[in-house]
């Protein structure tokens, strides 16, 4: 059995175009028939079901794109009757921008590769990070006149992951404690590295290529140039996830603070691998996700962006603030990412403070979002969080740990230098 | 298969969307078009009912031109086929004489009401057509007023002599019997 259903068009053709024509050959009346030519005509037309079976189908089932990126979804619709047209919807979904936003309808022939068949293209902009499985398309067929339809039949919709953008971070200021075998930090001890270091006597394994020749003239003893080691250094980024406070407008509007969280982890992370260093994640307070162990290079990247897909903010709570050391050993520059609105971040970042860890926090509060100016319970509620909130980072800044401002790339330049200014200074750790 | 700019990359609709994405709003310029093309005919036709008519009332066309919006709002029901009948019923009461050329307007009005709310009723009342499915609309819709207009002289050829001649006759059966052929040629 076919699929082809006549339309109320075809019903309105049919039926005022023969109504029309047969009154006015009863009554005499010529314009009569004039005003129903063409209905009668478009009857004539279509009068006949189309005999062909439509199928549709759409080669992408999974994708991955960077946020507000804008890709092309297609669906390749053949067997349409000659002539035939056909209407390829999908569906839309927050912070997904869908071109065009109430579908598309292609023509069979010159809108296809072939005749009777027809691609539908349609332009998908993720706004926001995450994963996602789309709404299903649907997809409908008729006739030349409108007159007999197939369909709407659903399409599998499609799964899509949206990274995180990683706009470049223009930081040339060092971590400040390298302690792996490979990268391009300079180590604090002597090695094989391409940083000068001195200009010693010769001894027993040194390089030959290594000889400085006018010192060893002058003093008439080999003497060889001595380089610090080239190292990478252990990178963790700490997210907190508890709470996500704000509204998300997606890339182009307002940023919520796990938007800010997320976008500055995936920038760091790109910053650091990109320059060899080890960069592991750990996430608090999402429950699919947890960690992603240190590691370095290219694949390391994209595992870090995958993983800040699934963050599903306030998803997991009470987790021991313990947890966040473990793994961690002194040296390790941990980048705490938190709005700081839980108590449990606070007490995190002092305990990986004594730890000997270097923490940096970086304050991932939406501007705009401490000034509350409402008298409501919640709004006064908020206003003394905040003033709380305001010790409890002041707190933190006499304890020698930096409290900075997400506001870009450059947000970390300076602190890192002080950081490894400092790590020469001798100080008390609990091991 | 891998990412690719949009080929419509412009934008051509606009959205409203609550917290939820659930759309309220969607104002898109195919969709204006059509509308404009669904009620515009309609207007036109009672515009020149009561050019030729003056003396007929208005409240009937006021009535078909609420019907004619009701139908822009649900193109996808009966309205459409209550608000056509509704205004060739309305044309053969209050027009007593045969005025050919104007039923050609009108007819033609029809027709982009009829084509129009077709159109409408085939998606979401904003669906974008590409403009290979506009030119193949608006030639078939040309082929078609294209005959109705020969009808038309063949009617008033046939009013003027009072018996029409037999070559007419023949053109006008000829024109008829090529309609099929016509249409088999230009879809296949």
């Amino acid at each position: 059995m076919t699929g082809w259903q006549p339309t109320y068009a075809h019903l309105r053709a049919v039926v005022v175009g023969l109504t029309v024509l047969v009154v006015g050959v009863v009554i005499g009346r010529a314009d009569a028939v004039v005003i129903a030519a063409p209905l009668v005509l478009v009857t004539l037309w279509s009068a006949r079901r189309p005999d062909t079976e439509p199928r549709a189908v759409t080669p992408l089932t999974a994708l991955t794109v960077n946020e507000g990126e804008e890709v092309t979804w297609e669906a390749t619709i053949e067997g349409l009757p000659p002539g035939g047209v056909a209407t390829v919807v999908h569906p839309a979904q927050k912070l997904l921008e869908v071109e065009p936003a109430e579908g598309l309808v292609v023509a069979a022939g010159a809108d296809g590769p072939g005749p009777g068949s027809a691609v539908a293209q349609i332009g998908l902009r993720p706004l926001r990070w995450g994963r996602r499985r789309l709404g299903d398309p649907a997809v409908a067929a008729y006739d030349g006149w409108y007159s007999w339809r197939w369909g709407p039949v659903p399409l599998d919709g499609m799964r899509m992951t949206v990274l995180p953008v990683t706009a470049p971070l223009d930081d040339a200021a060092p971590a400040p404690h390298p302690r792996g075998l490979v990268g391009m930090e300079r180590a604090a001890r002597p090695g094989e590295g391409t940083e000068f270091n001195k200009v010693r006597p010769f001894g027993v394994g040194d390089r030959l290529r290594r000889i400085h020749w006018p010192v060893s003239a002058r003093t008439g003893r080999l003497h060889v140039t001595a380089t610090y080691s080239d190292e990478d250094a252990h990178v963790a980024v700490l997210i907190d996830a508890v709470n996500d406070v704000g509204e998300s407008t997606g890339i182009d509007g307002d940023k919520s603070s796990m938007d800010l969280a997320v976008r500055a982890a995936a920038v760091l992370a790109q910053h650091f691998l990109h320059r060899g260093d080890r960069v592991g994640i750990r996430v608090f307070g999402a429950w699919r996700v947890t960690m992603v162990p240190a590691s370095s290079g290219l694949l390391q990247l994209r595992r870090i962006l995958d993983t800040l897909c699934l963050i599903e903010p306030g998803t997991a709570r009470g987790e021991d603030a313990l947890a966040a050391r473990q793994g961690l050993g002194a040296g390790t520059l941990a980048l705490m990412l938190s709005p700081l609105i839980d108590r449990a971040a606070t007490q995190q970042v002092a305990i990986l403070n004594r730890a000997g860890i270097d923490v940096v926090v970086i304050d991932t509060l939406p501007s705009g979002m401490e000034e509350e100016t409402g008298t409501t319970p919640d709004a006064l509620a908020w206003r003394i969080r905040m003033l709380q909130r305001r010790v409890e980072t002041t707190q933190l800044a006499s304890l020698g740990i930096p409290v900075v401002p997400w506001a870009g790339a450059h947000s970390l330049d300076q602190v890192l230098r002080d950081l490894s200014r400092r790590r020469s200074t001798p100080r008390l750790v609990v091991r | 298969m891998s990412p690719e700019p949009s080929a419509g990359s412009a934008l051509t609709g606009f959205v409203v969307e609550d917290r939820d994405g659930t759309r309220l709003l969607t104002i898109t310029i195919p969709g204006i078009v059509v509308r404009i093309l669904t009620i515009v005919p309609v207007v036109t036709a009672l515009g020149v009912l009561h050019l030729v008519a003056p003396e007929t009332p208005w409240w009937p066309s006021l009535v078909l031109v609420l019907l004619a919006v009701i139908s822009a709002e649900v193109p996808d029901s009966g309205a459409g086929l209550v608000t056509l009948a509704g205004l060739v019923s309305w044309w053969l009461l209050a027009v007593p004489e045969d005025t050919v050329w104007w039923a050609l307007l009108v007819a033609t009005c029809g027709l982009v009401f009829h084509v129009a709310l077709a159109h409408a009723a085939a998606g979401p009342p904003g669906a974008t057509p590409t403009w290979a499915v506009v030119r193949q609309l608006a030639g078939r819709c040309g082929l078609v007023l294209l005959v109705t207009t020969g009808l038309a002289v063949v009617v008033e050829v046939a009013e003027e002599w009072g018996e029409p001649p037999a070559v007419l006759v023949g053109i006008t059966l000829a024109l008829i019997g090529i309609l099929p052929w016509l249409a088999a040629r230009r879809t296949g």
